[in-house]
């Protein structure tokens, strides 16, 4: 199993309700094309993006912190993590970004949906 | 134009701020301002720095709920290195204390700072610290650990600034330089 896949499914594990999340980076470059670089599987953590609508509503789940908490202490041993979230403001993103990203389908995940930056 | 007392530590080092999970823990912990963080760290030990923010925090939470199995101290000298709050001289130097505190494990402090992306922070204080304690292995296993980062002198806190310095010692007039880190209390 690549390493971003093992994040985000732990992390799936540890919430409690549905999170939208947006990956970028590696991660995303591993889980959102099909046959991606090999490299791109041994990224060592997730890199996301809390889009500006969404980011009171998120700072404020307890629930989602506590996830994150949970997955980085989960997969310390292995020295795996996700901590980079980055608000949509502080990063460089195409115009409109938002009405050009698409669902990533891998992995299966029960309470995450996860859409790639473009 | 944001004013420069208002820039993240992460705009004053030419980089982006995230949103740290480290302070939002922090934050369930009712550690919500900087503040909170410099008010635990002197409750730790960070004495020295008392008199520094006293009239600054606001009694806001009993810090002494906050035990060191709920917020470590390696998790609070992180807080206090984190590039997503404002700069802060005092914050870094408490930061700086709290590293060197005991138990505080070398390689707990990489993870972390690779999670916070402070790296470069923690790589500044490491060199400070191993120019005032140079056989000290902590020191050296944090450097190892660290990746080599470009150096920016005028955003971080200059060597003097974490240390205490004597000038009479037992030799006689001399200039000695001892790291500041946390001191237990002793109990009476």
């Amino acid at each position: 199993m690549d390493n971003p896949t093992r994040v985000l499914t732990t992390l799936d594990r540890h919430l409690n309700h549905a999170v939208s999340l947006v990956i970028y980076g590696r991660a995303a470059l591993c889980l959102g094309f099909e046959q991606p670089r090999e490299e791109f599987a041994h990224t060592e953590d997730v890199d996301g993006i809390i889009r500006m609508s969404q980011l009171e509503a998120l700072s404020n789940d307890t629930g989602f912190w506590d996830a994150i908490d949970a997955t980085n202490e989960e997969l310390e041993t292995d020295g795996l993590y996700l901590t980079h979230l980055f608000r949509a403001d502080q990063v460089f993103l195409r115009e409109n970004w938002e009405q050009h990203i698409q669902p990533i389908p891998r992995p299966t995940t029960k309470h995450l949906t996860l859409l790639p930056s473009t | 134009m944001k004013h420069e007392a208002m820039k993240s530590l992460a705009e004053q080092l030419g980089t982006t701020g995230h949103i740290s999970p480290l302070l939002m823990k922090a934050r369930r912990l009712g550690l919500a301002e900087p503040e909170d963080l410099e008010r635990l760290a002197i409750l730790r030990g960070c004495r020295y720095y008392d008199s520094h923010i006293a009239e600054q925090a606001e009694q806001r939470v009993d810090w002494r709920s906050v035990s060191e199995n709920d917020f470590t101290n390696t998790e609070l000298a992180l807080a206090l290195l984190s590039v997503s709050l404002p700069k802060s001289q005092i914050r870094l130097r408490m930061g700086a204390a709290m590293i060197a505190a005991d138990g505080v494990q070398a390689r707990e402090v990489v993870r972390r700072a690779r999670m916070e992306r402070c790296e470069s922070v923690v790589r500044h204080i490491a060199q400070c610290a191993s120019q005032v304690e140079p056989d000290n292995p902590f020191w050296k296993s944090l450097l190892h650990g660290l990746p080599e980062t470009a150096p920016k002198p005028w955003v971080l806190p200059d060597i003097t600034r974490f240390v205490a310095m004597t000038g009479v010692t037992r030799r006689g007039t001399e200039t000695v330089m001892q790291w500041i880190r946390p001191r237990q209390r002793i109990a009476a």
